[in-house]
């Protein structure tokens, strides 16, 4: 009986939760991807945007998938419980795909910043460049 | 580090063909290859030790033999990672033995393999005569 409406109420709080997450991460992830490319601002906006436009594309499709139950919201209460496991799991996976992200930031970060030292031996005697 | 200097064993046919090789590589650096006997690098380098590949930086830094080798790597954009690989513990004491081992039979290995040296290049084109243009 409530049927429609635990759909409705599951879209839009889930979409209103991967937009928010989407967020979060394009805005904070845009400082560790300029510290990897060694201070390129562009590159490292245009690699962002990539990110999250992948988040976005995972993230929605998923939402959109996970939508049909056959478990019945014939009563309020089972409405309410439908729509709160569906939204719990949904959840769930956006904090997943969420540190996977922080992960893939941190990797390309590191990689940046590791081409900053020198020979992995030290030097075997010192001369005075002529 | 934006310079290094290779002085490598121009009369050794391998050592000649991993020039060749490493002048085409992708580099980090500015890699530049010297022939130990040369004039240049004996005026620019009169205390190094001779009959050793040698690495030397910008500011005076020198790697000796198979640590040379390894700087050699790090500077590649392609091996850098093997560089620090071979930097490590585990994987040092062979990295050294395998260098030294090529380093010792370099010649025979270049024997084996047909490599003619730096040094035997230049005789040989010396040795060629190219008669006087035809046109007056």
């Amino acid at each position: 009986m409530y049927i429609v409406e635990s759909y409705v109420v599951y879209i839009v709080i889930s979409l209103a939760a991967t937009v928010l997450v989407a967020r979060t991460l394009h805005r904070n992830g845009r400082v560790f991807l300029v510290d990897a490319f060694r201070g390129n601002a562009e590159l490292a906006g245009s690699v962002n945007h990539l990110l999250v436009v992948g988040f976005y594309l995972i993230n929605v499709g998923y939402v959109t998938q996970a939508l049909t139950t056959d478990r019945n919201a014939d009563t309020m209460r089972s409405a309410i419980e439908l729509v709160s496991s569906k939204i719990g799991t949904i959840l769930l996976v956006l904090g997943v795909m969420h540190f996977f992200n922080l992960y893939v930031f941190n990797r390309l970060r590191r990689r940046g910043l590791e081409n900053l030292d020198g020979p992995p031996v030290p030097p075997d005697m010192h001369v005075v460049p002529q | 580090m934006k310079t290094l200097y290779v002085i490598y064993d121009s009369s050794c046919g391998l050592c000649t063909k991993v020039r060749d090789w490493l002048r085409f590589q992708p580099s980090y650096v500015d890699l530049r290859l010297m022939a130990a006997d040369s004039e240049e690098t004996r005026r620019k380098f009169p205390t190094l030790p001779v009959g050793e590949l040698a690495v030397v930086s910008g500011d005076g830094q020198v790697w000796i033999g198979d640590n040379a080798f390894i700087v050699c790597l790090w500077s590649l954009r392609e091996y850098r990672l093997w560089a620090r690989r071979l930097a490590t513990p585990m994987l040092r004491p062979m990295a050294r033995q395998a260098f030294e081992a090529v380093s010792r039979n370099r010649k025979s290995v270049s024997g084996l393999l047909r490599l003619k040296s730096e040094a035997e290049l230049k005789k040989h084109l010396n040795e060629v005569t190219i008669s006087p243009c035809a046109l007056k």
